[in-house]
């Protein structure tokens, strides 16, 4: 069960390299398709970390929306801060009743998940780029490894019987250090001074 | 094609557990799994909002609303209707959070807050709900203030019909589809414009949500053939018996599906996994996605229209190493009737050794390379007059993966080759007629801010494949516009350019046409779109005598000019825009009209009449009721004899009662000169009153009276008709007389 995870991580890096991904096309309810650095670069807020807390409510419009608060394990973007308390749109009131955007991922409280948050609008509310695209669900095999599941990217391939791994241009788990390193590389500042 | 990989990692749970899920998708509560729905599906409102987008001209937003709109609504054997409110009050409204509105919105600079800086974000739909699924309220919001919109095509912005075509899906309660030509297929490639095609798979969808009459419906139970447990949120797809994409469903907790929303049939039906293209991550939440399996074809499986067949068991086998289609391959792949199209999709598994197959066999499929595993270049030729619909591909490399609808055959694209006429005022009522190939019954065209949808009301009519004729609506906004002709199907010809609304002034008569080198003739200039400051040239000589008397009349008397050849007559608005005419002068004094006498006769004519004058000539003519304005119209006088330039002997045509005009006319030089009102028939059996005369004292000079049209002799006509009544009696007598003469 380890070796196709390892193995799923050094395709994924070598894959994402080859993804001919592009904004031009559009993706979802509609959005633009981003690549990890354009993710990186169009957020304000980058970081890791678990669910903590969630609490939907009405606005002063009348609109659901939810605040979560989330106990940030790595700060890309946005400076240290051990837990980031943000407001994404719609949810859903004690009640049943709630707000649903399709496209719009959801967080559920003790999951894990890397972020890519817009700034703030003058609602008050952030949205993860690119809506399903700004969020990757943190995952660990056996050995406590981290992986990231983009949940809309393809998958990769192994046999059952096997467990031999498949091609694929897009893997569905993605390295974790690899894809740290790329928001890194891309929220680096230009040597150019750009 | 998922794997062992995926199942370490938990299975891809969006939400808790679910049960089966209807054709296709649908929006669900993700508590309580609670499908969403409206309460009166048959007259969901929706308002277009009528500030548009920015990147539009006025009002172009909304035809591609409608065609969109349009779609959804002639869903087959769907009970969903979207019903638009087109009172201005309604549309001016930017409160889509508001429930009893359901907008669609250009949002231009964030208000919703749903487009901070960097979002990505497109467009979207907020459901609101109550925690049973009924829908509260729900709205399209674009994001203006992010992104730019078209309508033609443009570069670097979004088609608005294929995004409102896709965002009313969610709007209606659907979630995305798995089926890769679906308009709820998540991703959009923007460079194939088909505006708002409904697949089977969203009509589906739509019947599902609220149908007309009962539609067919298989049921079964997905089990892997390795272990017969069941498999969860497989993607279950119907293929009909030529091969065509015909619905889908997701398999609930327990492995049961229904397809609902079939037509009767003969149907095979295979699970796919659902992971790529499409996968859990683009579903609204609420199921739980299983995907570590492959396809197998079931047996052929027949039911009637309106009932209800079970397979049993659907088998899917273990996980294969091949995988069809990737997330950034441009769907649908669309491929013309009668052509070929050659296209290449990305995977797994692929390269020598592997098949890719059509479902449908008069659908041909040839490979033309692999790119090592991982992509194929192929080609598709599809007979003519093939039916339009989707169809699967099947990648075999011993494995098998179904890519469901894959490709969309389509008709060939309309062809514009000639718009007449090319222009017409931007209040309508131009007919025009568009030239092409191409057009099919159901077309619609858009100018401007206007559809017109064939034999709808004040639509257009698809007389041949090569012909459309319309009649234009008003518009808002003068300018030259594109013809556009859209086919059902969603594909388009387009003129670009190819007809002006002209706000121009118009000319339509001038009366006289003709007028003395000396000046000084009295002409109306009837038309349209007349607004003042006016300008008024005849020859290029700036007239100095204008009167703007309404948007439709101008009255000038004319500067001096030379005689010769007809000249060019302009008028110029204040934005420089001109009508033309033509005006000549003459050597010949005009006419002048100073007396009628009698000015009353009988309505069944013959009356002799004496008019006085002046520069009347051996080619005066005579027309009793012609239109004071124009000069059309009328009767010509039954004999005209010319006694002198002072004096013309005229007998009476027969008119119906009432004051006439009496116009005096020079067949040779067109000039003319007209009194309103000139003469009165009246019905014999009232009672003539013959003997009136139309001689005024101190009446103004004829062509002055002409300047003034009417309302110059209306009083004094209504002075003489006065005393007329007040002499009845003794003039019967007299008019009787002169009538029998």
């Amino acid at each position: 069960m380890l070796r196709p995870l390892i193995a799923a991580f050094g395709v994924a890096v070598a894959a994402l390299c080859l993804c001919p991904v592009g904004p031009r096309a559009v993706d979802a309810g509609t959005v633009v398709r981003m690549d990890i650095e354009q993710l990186a670069r169009s957020a304000e807020l980058v970081f890791d970390g678990r669910v903590l807390f969630a609490r939907s409510f009405r606005d002063e419009r009348g609109l659901v929306r939810t605040e979560y608060t989330v106990s940030v394990a790595t700060s890309f973007a946005g400076g240290p801060q051990a837990t980031r308390t943000f407001e994404l749109p719609g949810g859903q009131l004690a009640d049943g009743s709630g707000l649903l955007i399709p496209g719009l991922p959801r967080l559920e409280v003790g999951e894990d998940a890397l972020l890519f948050l817009t700034r703030e609008g003058s609602s008050g509310l952030r949205l993860p780029v690119g809506l399903a695209q700004g969020k990757l669900r943190l995952v660990r095999d056996g050995a406590g490894r981290a992986g990231l599941v983009r949940e809309n990217a393809d998958l990769t391939l192994a046999d059952p019987q096997t467990g031999a791994l498949a091609p694929a241009p897009v893997p569905s788990v993605l390295a974790y250090e690899a894809v740290a390193e790329r928001i890194r590389a891309a929220l680096r500042p230009s040597t150019e001074g750009r | 094609m998922e794997a062992r990989l995926r199942l370490a990692l938990g299975l891809t749970t969006a939400a808790a557990l679910a049960t089966v899920a209807a054709t296709h998708v649908r929006l669900r509560n993700p508590s309580n799994e609670a499908e969403l729905f409206w309460p009166n599906p048959g007259a969901i409102g929706i308002v277009l909002s009528s500030a548009g987008s920015d990147n539009l001209a006025p009002g172009e937003h909304l035809p591609a609303l409608r065609l969109a709109i349009d779609a959804w609504n002639r869903a087959s054997g769907s009970g969903l209707t979207l019903v638009e409110n087109t009172s201005p009050s309604a549309q001016s409204r930017t409160d889509w959070g508001n429930d009893n509105v359901h907008l669609m919105l250009f949002d231009e600079s964030n208000t919703s807050g749903y487009f901070p800086q960097g979002s990505g974000t497109v467009a979207i739909t907020p459901v609101q709900y109550f925690s049973n699924g009924r829908i509260a309220d729900a709205d399209v919001l674009f994001n203006g203030s992010g992104f730019n919109f078209t309508t033609s095509g443009a570069l670097g912005a979004f088609d608005v019909g294929d995004v409102a075509a896709h965002e009313l899906g969610h709007l209606l309660g659907l979630d995305h589809s798995g089926v890769a030509g679906a308009t709820l297929y998540p991703y959009v490639d923007p460079t194939v414009i088909e505006h708002s095609s409904l697949a089977e798979d969203d009509e589906g969808g739509a019947r599902a949500i609220s149908a007309t009459s009962t539609p067919a419906s298989l049921s079964g139970t997905v089990l892997r053939q390795l272990d017969s447990s069941t498999v969860e949120g497989a993607h279950v797809v119907a293929r009909d018996a030529n091969g065509r994409t015909a619905g889908a469903t997701l398999s609930g907790s327990d492995g049961t599906f229904t397809i609902r929303g079939l037509a009767g049939g003969t149907y095979t039906l295979y699970a796919a996994p659902l992971d790529a293209p499409v996968s859990v991550a683009n579903l609204g939440g609420g199921q739980t996605i299983q995907t570590n399996f492959q396809p197998i074809l079931s047996a052929p499986i027949a039911v009637a229209a309106g009932a209800s067949a079970s397979l049993g068991t659907l088998w899917v086998g273990i996980d294969a190493l091949a995988s069809l289609g990737r997330n950034y391959d441009e769907f649908p792949l669309r491929a013309t009737a009668g052509a070929q199209s050659v296209f290449v999709l990305h995977g797994s598994g692929m390269g020598n050794g592997s098949t890719l197959t059509s479902s449908d066999p008069s659908v041909s499929v040839s490979p033309l390379s692999w790119t090592g595993t991982t992509m194929v270049t192929f080609t598709v030729n599809v007979p003519q007059n093939e039916p339009l619909g989707h169809v699967d591909l099947e990648l075999n490399n011993g494995g098998l993966s179904i890519l469901a609808g894959a490709i969309e055959i389509a008709p060939p694209d309309p062809v514009v080759t000639q718009v007449a006429p090319a222009q017409g005022p931007i209040d309508g009522g131009t007919s025009v007629v568009i030239q092409g190939s191409a057009f099919r019954p159901g077309a619609s065209v858009v100018i401007g801010e206007q559809l017109y949808t064939d034999g709808a009301v004040g639509g257009c009519t698809v007389v041949d494949a090569n012909t459309i004729t319309l009649v234009t609506s008003a518009i808002s906004t003068a300018g030259t516009y594109d013809v556009v002709v859209i086919d059902p199907s969603g594909v388009e010809g387009r003129a670009p350019a190819s007809f002006d609304f002209s706000s121009a002034p118009q000319i339509d008569i001038v009366f006289p046409a003709a007028g003395a080198d000396t000046g000084g003739t009295a002409i109306s200039i009837s038309g349209e779109r007349f607004v003042a400051p006016i300008i008024v040239r005849i020859d290029g000589v700036v007239q100095q005598d204008v009167t703007l008397v309404s948007d439709t009349l101008l009255q000038v008397v004319t500067e001096p000019g030379s005689a010769g050849a007809p000249v060019t007559l302009e008028v110029e608005d204040g934005n420089q825009a001109i009508a033309s005419a033509l005006f000549q002068y003459t050597l010949q004094a005009d006419p002048v009209l100073s007396m009628v006498s009698p000015s009353v006769g009988a309505t069944s004519g013959g009356t002799e009449v004496t008019l006085s004058g002046a520069n009347f000539t051996q080619n005066s003519s005579v027309v009793f009721g012609a239109d004071q304005v124009t000069g059309l119209g009328g009767t010509a006088a039954a004999s005209v004899t010319w006694v002198d330039a002072q004096t013309l002997l005229v007998m009476t045509p027969a008119g119906s009662a009432g004051a006439k005009s009496v116009a005096v006319l020079d067949g040779t030089t067109s000039q003319a000169t007209l009194v309103g009102a000139g003469f009165t028939y009246q019905s014999q059996g009232g009672g003539g009153g013959g003997g009136g005369c139309g001689s005024i004292a101190g009446a103004p000079p004829m062509d002055a009276a002409a300047r003034w049209g009417a309302a110059g002799w209306i009083p004094v006509l209504a002075l003489l008709l006065a005393l007329s009544q007040l002499r009845r009696r003794q003039a019967s007598l007299s008019f009787v007389r002169v009538a029998r003469r």
